[in-house]
């Protein structure tokens, strides 16, 4: 039994992804060996941990955001070392909060029914930077306490998953048992979230000036919302309504427009306002079928290049098969999770639904934005981009999704 | 719930699918035209991981050369905006000119690079040795300050010994200075030189004079010289209105006389003067390293009036100060116009224009200019000096002033043209950097 306790399964695919970034480092650095020892350690620090605290939880998501963070580390020494040791730091810091949360709801896990707690946090936050916020790269998503600067949503995030997961679950049976016809005021009460949520996250767009931002937080809502009743008119409803609101947006405001005129064609002014995607499409052109090869990157031109632009990026050093593994790595992430997740408590079930769900929605709208089948946006690729608030606060959502897992027993979902 | 985690399944393949779709049809299909986009500087920062060759100028001096720092290489450029048109830039961000692109190949071979290759396939460009004199091209820097343009050639090779156009840049700030650059109204990146086009005045007369003499007439030939000529309802006037009674071709030549060089235009006819206007490489192709431009002839169907006028270098006739110089070249060269090169070890090449007695002429008429003439300004001790003063009245100020000429006049070395914007007359300004020119030009060589 103590040896099940081990997750040896785990720390064995620990010591794989160990090797592959070891691998990837060698090409870059003369020191590899050391740069992916420092690499992987955060991971072995959770890895213990969660043979403390959570010993049944699954064995494979650990493995895959140690695989993608490794990446990110590689790709973050491709293009100076400075990024990489600041990333490292991150990571590090990370793991300490994996490790805290992990503690937290294993020891305290009344601590998420302060549901509405958490829903005041996630609204203030996410308002926060439109209101004292500082703008960078037409996206006001900053700001700034002394010389620590950082991204109030990514905090929020965390909040935000634990609210719907927490309220929707509590009124699963209401929400979706509500008649369609004979009582239409529960009809239009429950659909009022949804329409609310989606006017509110067109006023983030208004005022935080992200588009990917403001999707992103309505699908993660539509997901939750989905996900509880079952019922697929509110995603569709949702979405229309912000497709809608979005016509009207750029109509009202220049930077909406510059970004979905840009993105439906660029080649006019390819040294303006489309210098970033056109140089992120040329990334992607360079980088081929097996890119030209790690360290070998021009980073000095594409603009955001350790954010935004890090696919197109990676892309051109490791071509199109690094981007298939990239992805896939995602992929596997949200089915790995979504099925450890079937015989977790309704809550624990859904705040899985949304934060794998989430995940992978914020790593398809931000590649989506780079390989143009939708408008450029300034996120993050969880795990992957240079970042700080948003590596950490994805570091404490491994530790929710975790926690409400457990071993893989079969591949159903 | 198991539907919704079925549903969303499906939901995350489909981005899936659309994504991989996506990087596929950017990294393979559409990569070649991608790679070949303007805006796509990869090449020439890929460059600057090489190490150019240098450009060295004939006298030894280095024009142009690789420096390294941070681990790339930077293009610096020793003498500044001097030989900023000849030589160029080569900047990752605004590309090649001059010298620098159309060497390229030679400066900075392509790299054979392969994800595959072990080998390294850095390797350094080829040096190249430019005709270019630094002395001679320093030397015009300082007496050039107005805009305008020098070119200095050998005769005999047609070596371009300098190339120099001012206002210009400096190529080293090319990269931070460029917008202002080209938004400056002096416009400095025109090569002036070779790429200028300019009413050549009365410095066409060699041309005028040399189709006179190649279609039966001489020097010693007589006309009435009155101030004003009359042709075609139109006046054809002498500069200051001077009446000269009755003078020989040589004369006129020598004081640049209009109303009798109108008279030989008639007389030599359209067809002949265009002929050999154009066989002296105006309005002609040259096979020359730099972007250049050819001159302009007036159209086939002109009347007698605008023949008259372009026998006089007016009219609508444009010609650029290295084409001037080749015709120049060409009468200092017994006839033969050499083609021009700024590459040492390019072979010597000439095409014949005129026949030798009437290259002869033209220079015994050049030297009269120059001795007793309207260029006396340009005579140097010691050394018969062949000339024009040229005038060209242009619209919206001064006349722009020409000086071209070649020396010594019985065995010619050195072919000067000049021409300063708005310089006022010939004999002067432009007359005093041609000797200035020469001076350098043949000084050390003995005279």
């Amino acid at each position: 039994m103590w040896l099940h306790r081990l997750r040896l399964t785990e720390l064995a695919l620990l010591g794989l992804v160990f090797l592959s970034i070891a691998c990837g480092f060698a090409v870059i650095s003369s020191s590899a060996v050391q740069l992916a020892l420092y690499a992987i350690a955060p991971f072995i620090a959770c890895w213990a941990f969660l043979c403390l605290l959570a010993p049944q939880s699954n064995q494979l998501l650990l493995p895959i955001a140690a695989l993608i963070c490794g990446l990110g580390l590689v790709n973050q020494l491709q293009i100076s070392l400075d990024y990489f040791s600041h990333q490292l730091l991150v990571t590090t810091i990370g793991a300490a909060s994996f490790v805290m949360v992990l503690a937290l709801v294993r020891f305290r896990p009344s601590v998420t029914s302060y549901k509405y707690l958490f829903g005041t946090l996630a609204l203030a936050l996410f308002f926060l930077p439109a209101v004292v916020g500082i703008t960078r790269g037409g996206a006001r998503l900053w700001v700034a306490i002394g010389p620590v600067v950082f991204q109030p949503s990514e905090i929020a995030r965390v909040f935000f998953f634990v609210f719907l997961a927490r309220y929707f679950s509590e009124h699963q049976r209401l929400l979706s048992k509500a008649p369609v016809l004979k009582r239409r005021a529960f009809e239009i009460r429950y659909l009022g979230p949804a329409v609310v949520v989606a006017l509110l996250t067109l006023l983030l767009l208004v005022y935080v000036k992200d588009l990917g931002f403001s999707l992103l937080i309505l699908v993660t809502f539509l997901l939750a919302l989905y996900a509880t009743t079952e019922k697929k008119r509110y995603p569709a409803g949702g979405l229309a309504i912000f497709a809608l609101g979005l016509v009207g947006a750029y109509r009202l405001y220049g930077h909406v427009r510059t970004r979905i005129d840009v993105w439906l064609d660029p080649w006019p002014d390819v040294y303006g306002r489309a210098y970033q995607i056109v140089q992120g499409l040329f990334a992607y052109a360079e980088g081929g079928t097996i890119g030209r090869g790690l360290g070998n990157g021009f980073s000095s031109l594409l603009p955001a290049v350790n954010t935004d632009m890090v696919l197109p990026f990676f892309a051109e050093t490791t071509g199109f098969a690094g981007v298939a593994v990239l992805l896939t790595a995602y992929l596997a992430f949200a089915l790995i999770a979504l099925s450890a997740a079937r015989d977790a408590s309704p809550y624990g079930r859904l705040l899985v639904i949304v934060a794998a769900g989430s995940m992978f929605a914020q790593t398809a709208i931000v590649s989506a934005g780079t390989l143009r089948l939708m408008p450029l946006t300034g996120l993050t690729m969880p795990f992957f981009s240079y970042g700080g608030s948003s590596l950490i606060s994805w570091f404490a959502i491994l530790a929710l999704i975790m926690f409400h897992t457990s071993e893989q027993r079969s591949w159903t979902v | 719930m198991d539907r919704v985690v079925r549903n969303l399944v499906s939901a995350l393949f489909f981005a899936y699918v659309a994504l991989l779709s996506a990087a596929f049809y950017w990294a393979l299909p559409a990569a070649r035209a991608l790679r070949a986009h303007e805006a796509n500087k990869r090449s020439l920062v890929e460059e600057r991981l090489r190490e150019r060759g240098t450009i060295f100028s004939s006298d030894g001096a280095i024009l142009a050369r690789s420096v390294a720092s941070d681990g790339t290489w930077r293009r610096r450029y020793p003498f500044g905006s001097i030989f900023a048109h000849a030589v160029g830039y080569a900047s990752p961000r605004y590309g090649k000119t001059g010298l620098e692109r159309a060497l390229d190949s030679i400066l900075s071979p392509p790299p054979g690079a392969g994800f595959w290759s072990l080998e390294s396939t850095i390797s350094r460009g080829t040096d190249v040795r430019t005709t270019l004199d630094s002395r001679l091209q320093e030397t015009a820097a300082r007496l050039l300050t107005r805009p305008g343009a020098v070119v200095a050639l050998e005769p005999a090779t047609g070596k371009i010994r300098c190339l120099y156009s001012y206002p210009g840049f400096d190529p080293e700030k090319i990269d931070s200075s460029f917008a202002s650059y080209a938004a400056d109204a002096r416009k400095p990146f025109v090569d002036r030189a070779a790429a200028g086009l300019y009413t050549p005045g009365s410095s066409f007369k060699i041309i005028t004079l040399a189709a006179y003499l190649e279609h039966g007439g001489s020097l010693e030939d007589r006309f009435r010289a009155p101030a004003v000529f009359k042709v075609g309802g139109f006046r054809v006037t002498n500069y200051g209105g001077t009446s000269y009674g009755t003078i020989t071709v040589r004369e006129a030549f020598a004081r640049s006389v209009n109303t009798v060089f109108a008279q030989m235009g008639l007389k030599t006819g359209e067809d002949a003067l265009v002929a050999t206007a154009r066989a002296f490489g105006i309005e002609r192709d040259l096979s020359f390293e730099l972007p250049f431009k050819t001159g302009r002839l007036p159209a086939a169907t002109a009347d007698p009036a605008t023949l008259a006028w372009t026998a006089v270098g007016q009219a609508d006739l444009l010609v650029s100060p290295l084409e001037m110089a080749l015709a120049a070249a060409t009468i200092a060269n017994g006839g033969a116009m050499p083609l021009p090169t700024l590459r040492e070890d390019r072979p010597v090449e000439t095409r014949h224009v005129v026949s030798e007695a009437t290259a002869q002429g033209v220079t015994q008429a050049m030297v009269d200019v120059v001795r007793e003439g309207t260029g006396k300004r340009a005579a140097l001790p010691g050394i018969t000096v062949a000339g024009k003063t040229g005038t060209a009245e242009v619209p919206g100020g001064d006349a722009h002033s020409w000086f071209v000429g070649f020396a010594p006049a019985d065995n010619p070395r050195i072919v000067v043209c000049v021409i300063v914007e708005h310089g006022g007359l010939g004999g002067q300004e432009a007359a005093r950097i041609f000797r200035e020119m020469v001076r350098q030009a043949l000084g050390e060589e003995g005279r």
